[in-house]
């Protein structure tokens, strides 16, 4: 667990741990030019939506609207200058403006209809389910 | 894990800016624990200090306070951080006390499931 910054730990590997290291976030890499990048389609494509407007569906079905921040290997999400769509169901998010998500609590990531260029990621899937 | 820097951390997915905030925990089953975090690692596992349970019924809410927690990352449905200057709830709501919730949880619990067993002598009578 991180605890204190001056304690240099290092944890194993996770078998799972992406070839692209997260500090590229900044990198607008498109992902249909990263080949025999098996399991990484959707973590290149969100990170191609970071800055977009997104709404986040959640499994308990709440759903946020915000400002896509950041993404992670495990699709975990986080989200600022956020707002519950159903504002009075929800009463104890008020004052949250910034949220991190867990990968595996969403649903459905709703996007902007100019957020896909279908085409790009039709062929980049192909490409993935052959290299893959 | 190696440690990520200042600004790979403002552009990552890290809880690291969440680090001795005030911070709202949803959980899987519908807790929403509030508090400061203190840690958490790689699986969303979080520390929270002073953290309380707040529960709310209608228009009425309470806090519990629980002390020191540590949550498994599995549980864990969203962390948010909670905006000091505003307000963490509309301003209709009003605190009660502990025995007060429970109340007022076990009548919203009667009533759902009374309108449960209405729906199903309804049913039972079939409408077409």
């Amino acid at each position: 667990m991180f605890c204190h910054p001056n304690r240099l730990q290092r944890t194993k590997q996770s078998p799972f741990s992406p070839s692209l290291s997260l500090t590229s976030t900044r990198a607008k890499s498109s992902y249909a030019l990263l080949h025999r990048q098996t399991k990484m389609l959707f973590f290149s494509y969100f990170k191609d939506l970071v800055g977009r407007e997104v709404t986040v569906e959640l499994k308990n079905d709440l759903a946020i609207r915000g400002t896509l921040h950041s993404v992670d290997q495990y699709l975990n999400i986080k989200l600022e200058n956020t707002r519950v769509v159903d504002q009075e169901k929800y009463p104890h998010m008020l004052s949250v403006r910034n949220c991190f998500i867990r990968g595996s609590v969403v649903r459905y990531v709703q996007l902007p209809p100019d957020g896909v260029d279908i085409d790009l990621l039709h062929d980049a899937t192909r490409r993935e389910a052959r290299g893959g | 894990m190696s440690w990520a820097s200042p600004e790979d951390i403002l552009l990552s997915t890290s809880l690291a800016t969440y680090l001795d905030k005030k911070i709202l925990v949803l959980l899987r089953d519908g807790r929403k624990l509030l508090g400061l975090l203190r840690s958490f690692d790689q699986f969303a596992n979080v520390v929270l200090e002073g953290a309380c349970d707040r529960t709310i019924v209608g228009d009425l809410y309470c806090d519990i306070p629980l002390g020191l927690y540590v949550i498994r990352g599995e549980n864990v449905v969203l962390i948010g951080e909670l905006d000091l200057e505003k307000e963490e709830l509309p301003p209709h709501m009003t605190r009660v006390s502990t025995a007060e919730i429970k109340r007022a949880q076990k009548a919203e619990g009667d009533a759902t499931a009374l309108k449960g067993s209405m729906r199903k002598r309804m049913e039972f009578l079939d409408f077409d």
